[in-house]
């Protein structure tokens, strides 16, 4: 562990890694709570693709509302199949 | 993070003088009249922390385009920057944020390009560290949901309301812009629905999928189609598929009580159909060559009349007479060695007669089944026919016209073809099926051959009138089909039958709308939870913080009668309470403007100072603003130690009332404090005096050194004073600290020794000083004959106090 290179085969980007710890650190992961009590395959996605686009530094309001919006029309394709 | 030194460039109301501001004291005091710029030093460290400001944020909501472009200073000079020398984690460092365009900027820590999250920084919206005087009461004034919003931030829940503002929004534009597919499957729905006339049981369906909004119950919907299916059919179907075929085959007999399609209907895929027949016609053609390729090979072998039977019995006399010339059926000795011989010759070419037969029959068995599946393909293709009633039937159904006729002729004719091509294909048959016993007749190949010749030339000739008249056929039938399905469909059974396959067919569009509202209520009801996390969260956090900003507005409001009682969550709501003599009440309704901004006070500085934040300081601009002097006493002597000493921030304070500044400076005399005064505004940006105080009294002594006799008298007077008080700022500056107690009420010949061991100051300095003062003694202004010091007298004296004031930065 005393090789930098070493450590970041091991860690990758350590850089990255400070900032996210820390960041885990100052707030507590509220909606990754969420996505443990859900379990409908809609809510789950939102909450994975949410939790994904916070990590994101600068990422805009209109961009998250826009790719939840992508989740749900793509949940359309999941039909319930009554008429079967 | 400590604040050491700001130094901002052309950012806001800073022009491109970049003056760097000490800000190493606890208590840093920046005093200036309106429009100097005191919010650009607060939105200067906004900005460097979170690449915009609350101003911006709040206006971008009415108008983004007039605030676009307006971090620069309107002057236009570049770069724009802010730049923080600070202590954090026990180190110093230098932070800074440029502007790359209009709106997009880099950080940089110690010079090199990174993000302050790399250093720990992470400026998150609950630790914001600046309280804006636009913002105090935007937490008040808004709409409870706005403010529960901001109460959530600022307890750290932004995660969760971020989250559930961006489930709304995208469950608003999904609901108010659908995906294609189901406006379309909704347009597809009422337009079958519209069908639905007069069905028993569907009225209820066809009112809901033609209403707007239409309304799918899937369930409900698929069981009374299936109990019309029952009722149009006498059969109830259990599923969907079942009700298509029973509707299928309920339409084909009830169309036929109109007119019998299947007369006269080409198959369902009679191109497919077509190309077979033509296929087998052709294969039974090539195995027609085949057939004649061996016909000739025997022809042109050895006709001479062996038959298998006499061969074998030659053959197997042989085998019975191996030896000798003892003929075994007649006993005589005539099987001599050439009789033998020629026995055998005669044997072996009367084998190759044979085995050109046997190749002729294995082709004739190969083309054989062709000529039957031929005829199969044809039948396949072909339609019943009209008889004459028929015939006069379908001129009822459509009346008289040319498309008609052309289609009756067409008719005609490819029945006809197809009755040909039977007659010539039967023929063939007949032919073939003789050609093997045929073949062994010499006296009958010739006329064999002649008869095969013309059976193959019928059936081709008949087969491409056949397809001819068959694709005349089809084109005629196109051409009268629709209106033909229409006369039968106009038929109201019919009509109903059609209707409720149509739908059943397609129900897969209810379905997809039953989808889409079902992902609209599953989404409805995660924002529910997370509302419902956020609500519990906040509950929790509350009961401590909400306590926090209880007692900061109690500091502000010592003993008060009247004031601000309680926050308290509702379902998507924040309701603020307040008392008045023991009533609760609305709180942003009747609590006065002073309350009011008390309140926001409170809120913000309950987020300044959460215990987690990276910022050990705290900014606040113009924060008495609507305080009469009794709240601003309290915010001076109460939340200003709160803040040093219970919180442990250093303190930024902007303010345009001097009195409150100077009340400040007078109360934290102990403490170090920095004092600034923004003596002017122009292009350039602020000006910024430090130490304002002694500046000034210099300007005073100055003056009053250019007057009458009194006014001398006060400016020798004044300069005493002022050195006074520069030996006692310069103390706290070197040293650190006010000097002690004993120095509270000593005279300038002491503070004069006192001076004298403050590190840094020289021997000279000192005599230099206790001249002056001897020159300032008020003794001398007491002795008779005493002659007022003139001007040439006085000045040297300010001269020399503003020159060692200047040596060690006082001025």
């Amino acid at each position: 562990l005393d090789s930098p290179r070493l450590t970041d085969k091991l860690f990758g980007d350590q850089q990255f890694q400070a900032c996210t710890t820390k960041k885990t650190m100052l707030r507590k992961d509220y909606v990754g709570e969420l996505r443990i009590q859900g379990d409908a395959d809609l809510q789950s996605r939102l909450i994975d693709t949410f939790s994904k686009l916070r990590q994101q530094e600068g990422i805009k309001h209109a961009d998250i509302v826009t790719r939840l919006k992508e989740q749900m029309e793509s949940a359309l394709n999941t039909s319930t199949n009554a008429s079967d | 993070m400590r604040l050491i030194e700001l130094t901002v460039t052309n950012f806001r109301g800073f022009g491109p003088s970049a003056t760097p501001i000490d800000l190493s004291s606890d208590l840093v005091l920046i005093y200036a009249p309106n429009g100097h710029g005191k919010t650009s030093v607060a939105e200067a460290i906004e900005w460097l922390f979170y690449g915009t400001t609350t101003r911006r944020q709040r206006g971008e909501q009415f108008s983004r385009s007039e605030y676009v472009g307006t971090f620069a200073n309107v002057h236009g000079k570049a770069p724009v920057e802010v730049c923080l020398r600070g202590e954090h984690n026990g180190r110093e460092i230098v932070l800074s944020r440029r502007l790359v365009d209009n709106e997009k900027s880099q950080t940089f820590v110690d010079g090199v390009r990174a993000d302050f999250d790399t250093v720990g920084i992470v400026a998150v919206e609950a630790h914001y560290p600046v309280v804006a005087q636009h913002g105090l009461q935007t937490f008040i004034h808004a709409r409870p949901k706005d403010r529960r919003d901001a109460i959530c931030s600022a307890l750290g829940l932004e995660d969760l309301t971020t989250f559930k503002s961006a489930l709304e929004s995208a469950r608003a534009s999904f609901q108010r812009t659908p995906p294609k597919e189901v406006v379309d499957a909704r347009l597809r729905l009422a337009q079958r629905a519209s069908q639905l006339i007069a069905i028993p049981g569907l009225d209820e369906l066809r009112a809901c999928w033609t209403a707007n909004p239409l309304v799918v119950k899937e369930g409900e919907d698929l069981h009374a189609l299936l109990a019309a299916t029952g009722g149009l059919t006498g059969v109830r179907p259990a599923r969907a598929a079942d009700a298509v075929e029973l509707l299928v085959a309920a339409r084909e007999r009830a169309g036929r009580s109109v007119f019998d399609l299947s007369l006269i209907q080409p198959v369902a895929d009679h191109d497919q159909a077509s190309q077979d027949a033509k296929r087998q016609i052709k294969d039974l053609a090539a195995k027609d060559g085949s057939v004649d390729d061996r016909l000739g090979t025997l022809l042109a072998v050895s006709v001479e009349s062996y038959s298998t039977k006499l061969l074998s019995f030659w053959s197997a006399g042989l085998e019975l007479a191996p030896e000798g010339e003892v003929c075994p059926m007649c006993g005589e000795s005539t099987l001599s060695q050439d009789h033998r011989l020629g026995l055998r010759h005669r044997l072996q070419e009367a084998s190759d007669v044979v085995e050109a037969a046997s190749a002729l029959v294995a082709a004739v068995a190969d083309w054989e089944p062709t000529v039957g599946a031929a005829g199969k393909a044809i039948v396949a293709l072909a339609l019943k026919g009209m008889d004459e009633p028929a015939r006069e039937n379908l001129k009822a159904l459509l009346g008289d016209s040319e498309p008609l006729d052309r289609f009756l002729g067409a008719h005609d004719r490819l029945i006809e073809a197809r009755r040909t091509l039977g007659v010539e294909l039967r023929a063939a048959k007949s032919v073939g099926a003789d050609t093997v016993r045929r073949a062994g007749i010499p006296s009958e190949l010739r006329e064999l051959t002649a008869d095969r010749l013309s059976a193959r030339q019928g059936v081709a000739a008949a087969s491409e009138l056949f397809f001819t008249a068959l694709d005349n056929y089809i084109a005629a039938w196109s051409v009268i089909a629709p209106t033909v399905e229409q006369r039968i469909s106009a038929d109201t059974f019919v009509a109903k039958i059609d209707a409720v396959r149509d739908v059943l067919e397609n129900f897969k569009d209810a379905s997809l709308l039953v989808r889409y509202a079902e992902v609209l209520a599953e989404t409805q009801s995660l924002v529910r939870r997370v509302e419902s996390a956020a609500q519990d969260e906040q509950d929790k956090l509350l009961k401590s913080r909400g306590q926090e900003v209880k007692d900061i507005y109690a500091l502000l409001n010592p003993g008060a009668t009247v004031g601000f009682d309680t926050m308290e969550p509702a379902n998507d709501a924040m309701k603020l309470h307040a008392t008045s003599f023991g009533v609760r009440m609305p709180a942003a309704a009747n609590l006065s403007e002073c309350q009011l901004n008390c309140l926001g006070l409170a809120v913000w500085l309950m987020r300044a100072t959460t215990p987690s934040s990276p910022f050990n300081f705290v900014l606040l601009d113009d924060p008495v603003q609507a305080m009469d002097d009794d709240h601003s006493e309290a915010f001076v002597s109460g939340v200003v130690p709160y803040l040093l000493d219970t919180s442990g921030k250093q303190l930024v304070i902007l303010s345009h009332v001097k009195g409150m500044v100077d009340r400040l400076r007078q109360l934290n005399n102990n403490r170090r404090v920095r004092h600034y005064h923004i003596e002017n505004y122009d292009a350039n940006g602020p000006v910024i005096v430090h130490q304002i105080r002694l500046a000034r009294a210099l300007a005073e002594i100055k003056g009053a050194a250019a007057g009458n006799e009194d006014n001398r008298k006060f400016a020798i007077d004044r300069l005493r004073v002022l050195l006074e008080e520069f030996i006692r700022e310069l103390h706290l500056k070197v040293v650190g600290s006010p000097p002690s107690d004993k120095y509270d009420t000593a005279n300038s010949g002491e503070l004069a020794t006192l001076y004298r061991s403050i590190p840094g100051t020289t021997p000279d300095e000192y005599t230099r000083l206790k001249d002056t003062i001897g020159f300032c003694d008020p003794a001398h202004h007491t002795q008779a004959g005493y002659p007022t010091p003139i001007k040439s007298q006085i000045q040297p004296h300010i001269d020399r106090v503003e020159g060692i004031m200047k040596v060690h930065g006082l001025l």
